[in-house]
């Protein structure tokens, strides 16, 4: 098939994991922590650093059984014909929906902080294109461009870390602790959701990259970068805004970008940086959409899925503001919908695609023998 | 070949500008705003700059440097939309560094109106609040001000300095104000500023045209805020203390007496203020450490001989009590306004969270005032200045 002829280099597919989990953490994380765990966010975000390298280590396990097939063709494999089909199905009902609320959190970032005239739909419109575009270049040339990128991405981070970090204050942090673990393990659902099982995204681009060895270390380590980026970010929010600022406001991260005066001149950087969480937020619904397009085609056993790019987009676009009226709506969802949502989709579909490689395994070895 | 064709030009038709785009030609860039609250409305006045009339080069110095606007409304928006009726541009916020509130409006509650700029996405969250003392905030932002050209760029820069050099002012931006009135046990306070001389003449370029204006504004007291409400005013002794408890202290002076009408001067260099929250027998007990470095700068006194160090450890021990007594004057009036501003509760809910969860309801009216405050301050004095004793004769 054409999609698997495409390759990308481990360290391209590891930034692309970097991209993907920073993704719109780095935008909504704070805020969402902050409502439960309040000035104890670092805490959360902690836990969940934790918890998200054992899923990094679970995607590995699936990631290293796929043998070169794609998402689609290993739960076929699996399942056998018609029960892995549906479970193939599972997988881009979550790639599609997830696509959407990126795409409609970008879309309020853009309309609510930089241009409230602007109507989301053609903010919409643009941001989608470019993700079509970059789709129909092909993976081979998006990876290289997330290699391009993502120096600047680091630059970009650096700056925001270095320059708000002077105005830091360590007495944000306390009391550490003194509601309970409680509040902490609630701000830790979250991001395990938001930003580390969404990366099953990436089994998507296992098929592509170009090695012979195990996957487990390469997705560990950038799982691990990917976090450490989160946890800084969402760190120097409770240090330098604390609690009441990060919770009141949707986009504490770009408040932080607001604060940074050195010296009276090098001041509103904010729109710079907002580009930071623009590279980030644009790679992950462009891997969402290529999980989907690819995904899909493979479904229907389709030679080319250049022809579904459009119409996708089409659909992205009014669901996005049909499911999303209001960011009411949009923080409801997420705060109390979401996170189960992801749990079921993103964990537990990937779980019973596991169970069905390993059984499969054993059984074709219990044959052979 | 023609389809393409045919889709660059519709690009081209639909890619003519952006939306939400702005010239610096269509703009009014604000930098005061004036809240008064006058029969049920705001009365919002903005002060914008007149580009031309700061710029270097093309200067008439016929008009004013910036103009002021006027809007009324049942909110703050609604006024600074019907501003538009007698503007020529629309107005942008982006630059905002003065939020002038006036006194009448501080004591009915700031709430309404700060959470329209907690909302509002031009408003960054950096410029200073302070309240018009006496006065109504639109007379504060229509002042005619020596040097510096802008009345508000004037104001801030002196709240700024005054604060790192002089003590009884505080700079209080918008992000502290939201900090503040949403916390528990941190009480808002903003420094006050009013207008005094000729009240006629503040707003013609008069005023500006004479050595001394006759209309000049200064800062004066801290507005005590309980919840969102104006309580009451902190006069410069106790303003001083309450900048020394806050930690906002940099720099100031102490003045002691030596012998009648004579005072020695010091200089504080640089301070640091921590505190503590203990509970003893379960009554808070907040300890405020303060260390403080100072220098003499003035010596009338002949009989204090400045060579010997048991004299320095004596004006230090007397520095420290000046500042002490502040402090205590600070929190006395704090303490009969039921309104804790210097954050104790908050200290107490980072030591103490149990306590404090348990009382913080009740904190402001019946422990605060209760509350025992001990002081532990040090003054180091380290330097005399460029002389030790001085030669000068004295009649």
């Amino acid at each position: 098939m054409e999609f698997t002829n495409a390759k990308i280099s481990v360290r391209q597919f590891q930034i692309l994991i970097i991209l993907g989990l920073t993704g719109d953490s780095i935008l909504i994380l704070p805020t969402i922590i902050a409502s439960s765990a309040k000035q104890n966010a670092w805490l959360s975000m902690l836990i969940a650093y934790a918890a998200g390298l054992l899923i990094g280590g679970f995607f590995a396990a699936i990631a290293n059984r796929m043998q070169g097939d794609s998402l689609i063709a290993a739960a076929r494999r699996g399942f056998g014909r018609w029960l892995g089909s549906v479970v193939g199905l599972l997988f881009l009902f979550n790639f599609f929906m997830c696509g959407l609320t990126l795409v409609s959190e970008l879309s309020q970032f853009m309309t609510t902080q930089l241009m409230p005239e602007t109507p989301v739909n053609a903010i919409i419109l643009i941001f989608l294109t470019v993700v079509i575009v970059a789709y129909r270049y092909g993976v081979e040339a998006f990876a290289r461009m997330g290699e391009l990128l993502f120096p600047a991405f680091t630059a970009l981070f650096m700056v925001l870390a270095i320059l708000s970090l002077s105005q830091a204050k360590i007495e944000n942090v306390k009391p550490v602790a003194a509601e309970g673990l409680w509040p902490i393990m609630e701000g830790a659902i979250p991001v395990m959701s938001v930003a580390f099982i969404e990366m099953v995204v990436l089994l998507a681009l296992v098929p592509h990259v170009a090695t012979n060895k195990s996957l487990t270390k390469p997705i560990l380590k950038s799982f691990a970068a990917g976090g450490l980026f989160l946890f800084i970010i969402v760190a120097l929010c409770v240090l330098v805004l604390g609690p009441n600022l990060m919770e009141t406001k949707y986009y504490p991260t770009f408040l932080l970008a607001q604060k940074i005066t050195v010296g009276n001149f090098l001041e509103r950087l904010e729109a710079i940086l907002a580009f930071l969480w623009i590279i980030t937020v644009f790679y992950k619904t462009l891997l969402l959409f290529f999980a989907l397009t690819s995904g899909l085609a493979q479904w229907f056993k389709l030679r080319d899925s250049d022809m579904l790019t459009v119409p996708l987009g089409m659909i992205m676009l009014v669901l996005t503001v049909v499911s999303t009226p209001n960011i009411t709506v949009y923080n409801q969802i997420i705060k109390y919908y979401y996170n189960w949502f992801d749990l079921m989709f993103c964990f537990i579909v990937p779980l019973l695609l596991l169970a069905g490689l390993i059984l499969r395994k054993k059984k074709g070895k219990a044959a052979s023998s | 070949m023609w389809t393409r064709v045919a889709i660059i030009v519709l690009c081209l038709a639909m890619l003519t500008g952006c939306w939400s785009r702005r010239e610096l030609n269509e703009i009014l860039i604000v930098l005061g705003v004036g809240l008064d609250w006058e029969e049920g409305e705001y009365l919002v006045s903005f002060q914008v700059v007149s580009p031309s009339e700061i710029s270097a080069q093309k200067k008439t110095g016929e008009r004013p440097p910036g103009s002021l606007f006027q809007g009324r409304g049942k909110t703050v928006f609604e006024a600074a939309r019907a501003v538009t009726a007698e503007a020529p541009r629309k107005m942008y916020f982006g630059h905002l560094q003065l939020y002038v509130v006036s006194e009448a409006l501080a004591k009915k509650g700031v709430h309404d109106f700060i959470d329209n700029i907690l909302r509002d996405n031009e408003l960054r969250m950096d410029f200073n609040l302070v309240v018009a003392r006496g006065t109504r905030a639109e007379n504060v932002l229509k002042l005619y001000t020596p040097i510096e050209k802008l009345p508000t760029y004037s104001m801030l820069q002196s709240l700024r300095n005054s604060e790192k050099l002089w003590a009884p002012t505080v700079s209080i931006t918008m992000d502290e104000v939201l900090d503040r009135l949403s916390g528990d046990g941190y009480e808002l306070a903003l420094t006050g500023i009013q207008l005094f001389g000729d009240p006629k003449a503040g707003d013609s370029p008069g005023n500006v045209k004479s050595f001394l204006p006759s209309r000049r504004y200064r800062y004066k007291g801290i507005a005590v805020f309980k919840g969102d409400r104006l309580v009451g005013w902190l006069n410069e002794k106790e303003s001083k203390g309450y900048t020394d408890i806050t930690d906002n202290l940099r720099s100031s002076t102490i003045e002691l007496p030596c012998g009648s009408r004579h005072y020695i001067g010091i200089e504080i260099t640089s301070s640091e203020t921590k505190m503590k929250a203990d509970l003893v027998e379960d009554t808070p007990v907040v300890t405020i450490g303060l260390r403080t470095e100072a220098a003499v700068v003035n010596m009338p006194c002949k009989h204090i001989d400045l060579t010997d160090p048991a004299a320095i450890s004596k004006l230090e021990e007397e520095s420290a009590l000046s500042i002490k007594s502040n402090a205590i004057a600070a929190v006395k009036r704090a303490k009969a306004l039921q309104s804790d501003v210097f954050g104790f509760g908050n200290q107490l809910g980072k030591d103490h969270p149990a306590y404090w969860k348990r009382i913080r309801d009740d904190w402001n009216e019946k422990y605060f005032p209760e509350a025992k405050i001990r002081y532990d301050i040090k003054v180091f004095i380290r330097k005399t200045g460029t002389t030790g004793n001085t030669t000068l004769k004295k009649s």
